[in-house]
């Protein structure tokens, strides 16, 4: 669960609905201003296990953006990278399919690392957010 | 989306990150399973392919005039192209290969061209298939 806007009434949570193999994703935003909460969007992914989501330093229109990850397989995860409009509806903004995905979090750069297989070994790619353009942008890999 | 399983395509095996330590289970599978380097296993890919055939069909594999029976239990990100059909488990890839599971690797394992892909009726035993 992350909240979305500063005083934490607005909030996204991810979580696994049933058990292998017929697992599926949830990815919901609420309003938490009262109680009980009051779903205003949600999607999902069907076959999708051990969701994610973590705030990024990266923002679009001035709010942070949220990524998800999840599985689909062992070697298969996705990040799914969501912001907010101007009227606050949830608005997916880059969709990444790779072996694995991780990140390098510095104090003034956050990267997200895609690893493909193009044999059997994992490469990293690397990814800025550009929220001029809202778009992804490979960039190098910082040393690790 | 791919319709249906093609008969022929490329295959590699699971980087080794998939179960770092050979005495532990490795990371779970789209079926739930725990990834072994030496079971007879596969994952299907790309994405376009994930639902051409369900999880848990056995595919029977033949590769350099050797043959393999693998149980489909997982998915896989694939490498951005439809030629790569599947990843192998090491003792699948090594069986293929030619080689002792013991030497397949991230250092050492290349791409492996299937020459014939069908599915084989449940209950078939996994494992190396005699093909004298």
């Amino acid at each position: 669960m992350i909240s979305a806007n500063d005083d934490g009434t607005l909030r996204w949570a991810a979580w696994q609905l049933g058990a292998p193999p017929s697992q599926s994703v949830r990815l919901t935003f609420y309003d938490a201003t009262h109680a009980p909460a009051r779903p205003l969007w949600s999607t999902g992914w069907p076959d999708a296990y051990n969701p994610l989501v973590q705030a990024t330093s990266w923002t679009h229109a001035g709010r942070p953006v949220l990524a998800l990850t999840m599985q689909f397989g062992a070697a298969a995860q996705q990040v799914d990278l969501y912001g907010l409009d101007a009227a606050s509806h949830p608005v997916r903004m880059a969709e990444m399919l790779g072996a694995a995905v991780g990140w390098v979090v510095h104090p003034d750069r956050t990267v997200l690392i895609v690893y493909q297989t193009p044999v059997s070994a994992l490469v990293p790619h690397c990814f800025d957010w550009q929220d001029r353009t809202g778009q992804l942008a490979e960039v190098k890999c910082p040393a690790q | 989306m791919a319709d249906d399983l093609p008969r022929t395509g490329i295959a590699s095996t699971y980087s080794d990150s998939f179960q770092p330590d050979p005495s532990k289970p490795g990371l779970r599978t789209a079926t739930g399973e725990h990834y072994s380097h030496l079971g007879f296993t596969a994952a299907i890919m790309p994405h376009a392919r994930w639902y051409v055939v369900p999880m848990g069909t056995l595919l029977r594999l033949k590769s350099n005039g050797r043959c393999v029976v693998v149980k489909l239990n997982d998915r896989g990100g694939g490498n951005g192209t439809m030629a790569r059909v599947l990843d192998l488990s090491h003792a699948a890839y090594a069986h293929l290969a030619g080689v002792p599971v013991s030497t397949v690797s991230d250092r050492s394992a290349g791409l492996l061209t299937l020459d014939d892909i069908e599915t084989t009726p449940a209950g078939t035993p996994l494992g190396p298939v005699s093909t004298t």
